[in-house]
């Protein structure tokens, strides 16, 4: 190919983009638009992620012995909990290390009162069990929901053994609702998009109808007329995808702060953590959809 | 060379344009194909060029087997051959140089190759002093010799002009189809369709006549109403 007909190519779909101004604007504010709520939740999805994993406390899992169990027993049980799979850690806290503990809760003077009631402590022996898979934590609650020696009246009140693993799975669920939620919103403003851009191009094509028409009697190849309603695509795909990415970047940075409040300061991930993947992906998009529309658009010229 | 061996051509409607047309035109002949409308000259111009499929039949165009062309061959074909329209089809917002480059563009040619040629076919159509002028600027003649120009640039072996004079007067008529003698001369194979029987009359080259969808007659030095 030559240099000449590369500036042809270029210049050609320059024009038809200024040429059919209204549509071409169109096409790329929807394509910017259908990039930007990607990019959104994409974001989104990313913070909630790294949010999650740093709770590390929600892989722990409290298991409450019996008060009529005995040293021996409880020592045992210590042992067979270690023993189970996906099991990270095991801590044991006894009913007067948690009386101690709960009381550092409180002031000298609520202290003082409190320490009166030693002897009732109500508190039983605890096991703090932190394992590894959240995936894996169902099988290791009925394990030890299974063990002989824990404290039936709590286990018949569901609170033994006890674990926040409930909260963490409504949040994984939460935000694998979220992603289907990105995914079709991604394939609807997508598909949209696409129309709108072979719409363009027709438009495009149709007032230049004639042109193609005598390209096809001088004997023009088929990639030779296309050419220039790829560029025309490539170029909104370009642009589309250069909007939607500093658009992003204003939004990430200065709007989603004020719209998160304090949890903005505390958690939110810099931007240059997605700068790189949302420049590709942003691009791919752009430039699929650009490139695939014209071509579709264009078929039913390129009958000989 | 172009041969019709038996060649038919129906469309999808049911219309049946040619029927077991004969017809073999040798390199560098003149010939002029005549009929009232919708005869089938216009279908046997859209066979030539590729733009219909022949229904049955042969047809060769040179080296090319028409009925058995691939479609990424055809553009090649058409290099083989400069079509002239009777509406001119110029492209208003470009110059006539522009008009007549952009068929050299079109087939990848270089800069240096379209600037050495536009030239010399504009003087050949003794229109070199017009070359900066818009197709609406010039007179129907004259657009019709930027026409010319425009399918002679890719200097194909055959020339077809499809009613070359039906928007120009009788004076233009005449030079417009002695310039096509003159392309002729330069040993074109130049077939023009037309039904003006005057100039057929006139220039007394070979005359094809075609009535509903057969060849009628065939004569050279022929007349419009020679059958």
């Amino acid at each position: 190919m030559r240099i000449s007909n590369i500036f042809y190519f270029i210049k050609q779909g320059f024009l038809g983009i200024i040429r059919n101004a209204v549509m071409s604007s169109a096409s790329i504010l929807i394509l910017a638009s259908s990039m930007l709520v990607l990019g959104t939740f994409w974001t989104v999805i990313a913070n909630i992620n790294s949010y999650m994993d740093s709770l590390d406390e929600l892989n722990v899992i409290l298991l409450y012995i019996a008060p009529e169990t005995d040293e021996a027993r409880t020592e045992q049980i210590g042992d067979e909990i270690r023993a189970m799979d996906n099991v990270t850690n095991v801590t044991f806290l006894s009913k007067e290390e948690a009386w101690e503990l709960e009381l550092q809760k409180y002031d000298e003077t609520q202290r003082a009162i409190f320490e009166q009631f030693v002897k009732l402590n109500p508190l039983p022996d605890t096991y703090k069990i932190e394992f590894a898979e959240i995936e894996k934590s169902t099988p290791l609650l009925f394990q030890l929901s299974s063990i002989e020696g824990i404290d039936l009246d709590l286990k018949e009140q569901g609170k033994n053994p006890k674990s926040v693993i409930d909260i963490a799975n409504k949040v994984e669920s939460f935000k694998n609702g979220i992603s289907m939620i990105c995914v079709w919103l991604l394939i609807i403003l997508l598909v949209v998009s696409f129309f709108v851009i072979m719409n363009t191009i027709r438009l495009t094509v149709f007032s230049r109808k004639q042109e193609i028409i005598i390209m096809r009697y001088v004997g023009a190849t088929s990639s030779f007329i296309v050419a220039p309603f790829v560029v025309e695509g490539i170029i909104i795909g370009v642009l589309s995808s250069a909007i939607a990415y500093g658009l992003q970047y204003y939004l990430y940075t200065y709007v989603m702060p004020d719209m998160l409040g304090n949890f903005a300061s505390t958690g939110l991930l810099p931007f240059s953590e997605f700068s790189r993947i949302l420049a590709i992906a942003f691009l791919t998009v752009g430039l699929f959809a650009g490139i695939v529309a014209s071509s579709m658009s264009m078929r039913k010229y390129l009958k000989a | 060379m172009i041969e019709f061996k038996n060649v038919s051509k129906t469309y999808p409607n049911g219309t049946v344009a040619l029927r077991n047309v004969n017809l073999s035109i040798a390199d560098g002949e003149f010939v002029f194909i005549v009929g009232h409308s919708g005869a089938g000259k216009t279908t046997l111009t859209k066979l030539l060029m590729r733009e219909e499929c022949i229904t049955s039949g042969s047809l060769r165009v040179n080296n090319y087997r028409l009925e058995k062309i691939r479609r990424s061959k055809v553009p090649y074909l058409r290099r083989e051959m400069g079509v002239v329209f009777q509406d001119f089809r110029l492209f208003d917002n470009m110059t006539v140089y522009e008009n007549v480059a952009f068929a050299m563009r079109v087939i990848g040619e270089s800069n240096r190759a379209i600037n050495k040629r536009v030239p010399y076919l504009l003087n050949l159509v003794n229109l070199a002093d017009k070359c900066d002028r818009f197709p609406h600027e010039l007179s129907g003649g004259e657009q019709q010799r930027v026409a010319f120009a425009r399918a002679l640039v890719n200097n194909p072996k055959i020339i077809i002009a499809d009613e070359p004079t039906g928007n120009v007067d009788p004076q233009m008529s005449l030079e417009i189809i002695d310039l096509l003698i003159r392309i002729n001369k330069l040993d074109k194979t130049v077939i023009v369709v037309t039904h003006e029987k005057s100039l057929v009359d006139y220039f007394k080259k070979r005359v094809v006549c075609i009535g509903d969808g057969c060849i009628v007659s065939d004569k050279i030095g022929g007349m419009y109403d020679a059958h």
